[in-house]
């Protein structure tokens, strides 16, 4: 059996793979899962879940490969589906409770004849630092966003994709991808001040 | 002050508020800002210690974001999910 990483670099067959070929199929999954599980993960917060939706995935990919039209780069086309599959089980996951879209709003910067209404200063030199506990209160705060948010957040600021294939990802113009992350980021900005700022 | 005040103020050339400057806070740090933009942005932000300051924490939310977004895939998983692929590649959905 190839291994993720003998196989990570492989290029993958695009005509093979559409038609159904399993070699070449599973020659993509090595290469993308560990890209896809880490986004999965990133949205659901829990291992167990992320395997299964990550799964699931690739499962009704394979069984709808005669759908992919080549408008958009095949993995657009996964993650589209796995982000479909992640919004599924957060709607039914009693235990998550995200910030409503009124919150949201509370947290953007408030304005007054064009000036901002608070004074802002730089945060602590170590703010964003690797720590341990830095990451825990990140992690939380990205947690808290609802997960049209959140979504964005992980593809264009945690796996760097370029607005325009995070914009297709989730099937919305670019312009609406470039507000709703710029919502979230300052969402984010406002809860982790609390914890960042110099006092 | 509506939005087509605020285009037009722009289009005169006048100098951009801390409201515009937030507004295009994307366009700036992805490089797609015209020059004429891109000036007077620079130029208010070199006047405006707020917004210099709001600019340097949105910046550092997008580190910290991106600095804790590391999760490895353990290799068993990779192995189940094949194994799952192929007990069901056939079967109907």
């Amino acid at each position: 059996m190839p291994t993720a990483s003998s196989e990570a670099r492989t290029k993958i067959n695009l005509d093979a793979l559409l038609g159904g070929d399993k070699d070449e199929f599973e020659k993509l999954v090595l290469q993308e899962s560990p890209r896809l599980f880490r986004v999965i993960m990133r949205l659901v917060r829990d291992e167990t879940e992320a395997e299964s939706i990550m799964q699931e995935t690739y499962l009704q990919a394979f069984r709808r490969l005669h759908s992919f039209r080549r408008e958009s780069k095949f993995t657009t086309w996964l993650y589209a589906i796995a982000i479909n599959l992640s919004r599924g089980f957060l709607r039914k996951a009693s235990r998550y409770k995200p910030l409503e879209e009124e919150e949201i709003e509370r947290l953007q910067p408030s304005f007054v004849d064009g000036h901002y209404l608070e004074t802002y200063e730089t945060w602590k030199p170590d703010a964003y630092t690797e720590r341990e506990d830095n990451r825990r209160i990140v992690h939380e705060a990205i947690e808290r966003l609802p997960p049209d948010y959140r979504a964005i957040i992980v593809l264009r600021d945690i796996e760097e994709l370029p607005t325009a294939e995070a914009a297709a990802i989730l099937n919305i113009t670019e312009g609406a991808a470039r507000v709703r992350l710029h919502r979230a980021r300052q969402a984010l900005r406002t809860i982790l001040n609390g914890y960042f700022r110099k006092d | 002050m509506d939005i087509f005040e605020k285009i037009s103020r722009f289009v005169r050339g006048e100098p951009l508020s801390c409201e515009q400057v937030n507004q295009f806070i994307i366009d700036y740090l992805e490089g797609k800002m015209d020059d004429r933009t891109r000036l007077m942005f620079e130029s208010h932000l070199r006047q405006c210690v707020n917004c210099a300051a709001f600019l340097d924490q949105y910046q550092s939310t997008v580190h910290a974001v991106r600095d804790a977004g590391a999760i490895d895939l353990p290799q068993e998983v990779v192995e189940r999910t094949l194994d799952f692929l192929r007990n069901h590649y056939d079967s109907k959905s």
